[in-house]
């Protein structure tokens, strides 16, 4: 078990080199650039810019388009550029390959650089900023998640086409069918404006995690309830609960012991993705209530084409992935045996 | 209702009595309204007695009731009517707390030793989990599964693995050690090696007869196949449709089978030796078993009965209309026929 572990944080390396390798090219090959705005800088600042982002690099403009050193405004450069198409495809490629060893040096230290939009911020300090806040909040939304998602398949499974099963399962569709931005709203004018049991907005206190940790948790609480109730159905059909019964097991036994352990497969491997999915914030739930987490950030990244920003949330996210397959599998092997490596 | 034979062989009260036994499963239809549709009737009034120390065999075709009758027993299914006596006792009239206390005495071995057991189970402790749920645990716990592993032939060194990683056999061996670890005096075995390989059949009947004998053990021993009961069972009882057709001696069965139906399984049963095989009668019977949803009226098996075709129209329509009891003939067989003295 220690040496398949071992592995496969090994392995989690190479994937995240493939993830982002892949973005970094993409983020290239996309068009427009962080510096492209409506109102355009002066060419001087902005090839200064672009010097100082590495988005331009001076050895290889030399190499394969010396022309351009001289050149003054962005029409002269684009008709310099294809005046020689192919001296201008390797310029790029040769400064692309500058600035993907340049970035992985620094992901490799731990940095990912500075931001191309704020520009007296760099992403390291956003996501120090932004990440302890959406852990939280996904903390209890994987907690929500789980207790009430938990408890109602399990109830569901017990009492299969009675009224509790009915109940917990209409529940559940309404929870995975409400969408965020209802339900937050509404939960805010009945816990907040209505009852004045916890404060609307902003992140202050462990109140104020509440309502978006609820909102955030609903539609995974939901579908943890029906994966419960599916898996519970499934493991309580064979034969070996039978045999359960048949050895004089008390019920609550047979089902705790015999029949959730079984019944729990479909919903440790689901909540991998989900986990990575909550611990990389939700852009709606932090909207809504306000509150500083990691989700706005990946939406303003990709409009503001803020590469080094969007790169380091979708490493991260992949980091959040890995990890929590890792752990899935790793209880996938408690839970059941026959799923043991090695 | 019982036979002569359990009558006269027990002065005692015999261990187990069943008497007119009726399970009935309900069939819904229709998705919001649900209304019941109908009644698959899987036992319809089966009676007998096992004595002590006996092993009665019960055989007949895939859902003709035999494994649901052995749940029955176990009150693993709801029973609809009917008597069932344990060791003088009403078990039917048993439920919750006192009915999960009093399984200890009646275990049953399961047909699937691959979906029996538990697959996230060591071997320990499914064995030990009976003797746990019943308040019998205590320091020489492991010593005792141990023991009971090794008298079923499992090696005890293997008590920490899990369940796949042992062949049928072995599995079905730890189902037995499983059931008899609680010392029950009472088991019902449903078709405890029709899922295994032939090569060790054998070696678990054996098993089985061996620990019958140094357990003190009453078996309810229940297959499809008449070769495998034939030599572990005293008395044989065939059922058809949820109605037991007859109830013999073992050897009686095989020498002499009085009921058609009996005669059509004799006659399928395959002779280890190829001259005496060539020149095998085999009655091959007519068409499916009929729906248990809705069984034919009189004799169940008139149907497909070989010998209906030869009867006389008066006798015939007896078979139709008039549903035959088990009837004793002189010399311990019973037999529900009306066309054989």
């Amino acid at each position: 078990m220690i040496r398949f572990v071992l592995r496969r944080i090994l392995g989690i390396f190479p994937i995240l080199l493939v993830v982002f390798t892949f973005s970094f090219v993409l983020m290239r090959v996309a068009p427009g650039g962080p510096f492209d705005a409506e109102k355009p800088v002066p060419p001087e600042v902005k090839r200064n810019l672009e010097l100082r982002y590495r988005m331009r690099e001076p050895w290889c403009e030399a190499r394969f388009l010396p022309a351009l050193q001289g050149v003054r405004s962005p029409d002269e450069e684009r008709a310099l550029r294809r005046a020689s198409p192919w001296a201008s495809r390797a310029e790029r490629v040769c400064t692309g390959l500058f600035q993907y060893g340049w970035m992985l040096g620094n992901y490799v230290r731990g940095d990912f650089g500075p931001s191309y939009k704020y520009k007296d911020r760099s992403v390291n300090e956003f996501i120090r900023a932004g990440m302890p806040v959406t852990l939280q909040l996904g903390l209890l939304a994987v907690t929500f998640a789980l207790g009430i998602g938990l408890v109602a398949g399990l109830v569901a499974a017990v009492y299969q086409n009675r009224w509790p099963d009915h109940l917990a399962m209409i529940a559940a569709l309404l929870g995975i069918s409400v969408p965020n931005f209802v339900l937050g709203p509404v939960l805010i004018l009945v816990f907040s404006l209505g009852l004045l049991w916890f404060p609307p907005a902003r992140w202050e206190s462990l109140s104020h995690v509440f309502l978006p940790g609820l909102t955030l948790g609903s539609a995974y609480a939901a579908y943890v309830a029906r994966l419960t109730r599916g898996g519970m159905l499934e493991v309580v059909r064979q034969d070996f609960i039978r045999t359960a019964r048949a050895k004089g097991l008390p019920e609550r036994l047979v089902i705790l012991r015999h029949a959730l352990r079984g019944g729990l497969l479909p919903v440790v491997s689901y909540l991998g993705p989900a986990m990575a999915a909550l611990f990389t914030g939700s852009i709606v739930v932090e909207r809504i209530f306000n509150v500083p987490g990691m989700g706005r950030y990946f939406v303003d990244a990709a409009i503001n084409r803020d590469i080094t920003l969007a790169m380091a949330v979708v490493v991260v996210n992949a980091v959040f992935l890995l990890v929590a397959n890792l752990v899935v599998d790793v209880v996938l092997g408690i839970l059941d045996p026959r799923v043991r490596y090695e | 209702m019982l036979g002569r034979v359990m009558e006269e062989a027990s002065t005692a009260r015999p261990l187990v009595e069943v008497e007119d036994l009726r399970v009935h499963f309900p069939v819904y239809r229709g998705t919001v309204l649900k209304r019941k549709a109908a009644v698959v009737r899987a036992v319809d009034g089966v009676s007998f007695a096992i004595a002590r120390g006996e092993t009665l065999g019960l055989v007949g075709e895939s859902g003709c009731g035999k494994s649901t009758t052995g749940r029955a027993l176990m009150r693993l299914v709801p029973v609809t009517s009917g008597n069932i006596r344990f060791d003088g006792e009403d078990l039917l009239s048993l439920r919750g707390e006192v009915l999960r206390r009093k399984r200890r005495h009646f275990q049953m071995i399961f047909q699937d030793p691959y979906g029996s057991l538990d697959p996230r189970m060591t071997v320990f402790d499914i064995v030990a989990e009976p003797l746990l749920a019943h308040g019998m645990g205590g320091p020489d716990l492991r010593d005792r599964v141990q023991s009971m592993l090794e008298r079923c032939g499992m090696n005890p060194r293997y008590i920490r693995r899990y369940p796949h990683e042992f062949s049928g056999g072995q599995r079905q061996r730890v189902a037995i050690a499983r059931a008899l670890i609680l010392e029950p005096s009472f088991v019902v075995c449903d078709e405890p090696v029709s899922a295994l390989d032939v090569s060790i059949r054998a070696q678990v009947l054996n098993l089985l007869v061996e620990l019958q004998r140094d357990l003190g053990l009453t078996y309810l021993f229940i297959a499809h196949d008449l070769a495998a009961v034939r030599h572990v069972s005293d008395r044989i009882a065939v059922m058809y449709l949820g109605r037991i057709v007859e109830l013999s001696p073992a050897a009686e069965i095989y020498r002499r089978p009085a009921h058609p139906y009996t005669q059509a399984l004799i006659s399928a049963v395959p002779i280890p030796d190829p001259r005496a095989e060539a020149d095998r009668q085999r009655i091959v019977l007519e068409g499916d078993v009929p729906s248990p949803l809705a069984p034919p009226r009189g004799c169940r098996f008139h149907p497909r009965c070989p010998r209906f075709a030869s009867l006389g129209a008066v006798q015939k329509a007896r078979c139709r209309e008039e549903e035959p009891l088990l009837r004793v003939l002189g010399d311990g067989r019973q037999v529900a026929c009306h066309h054989v003295d």
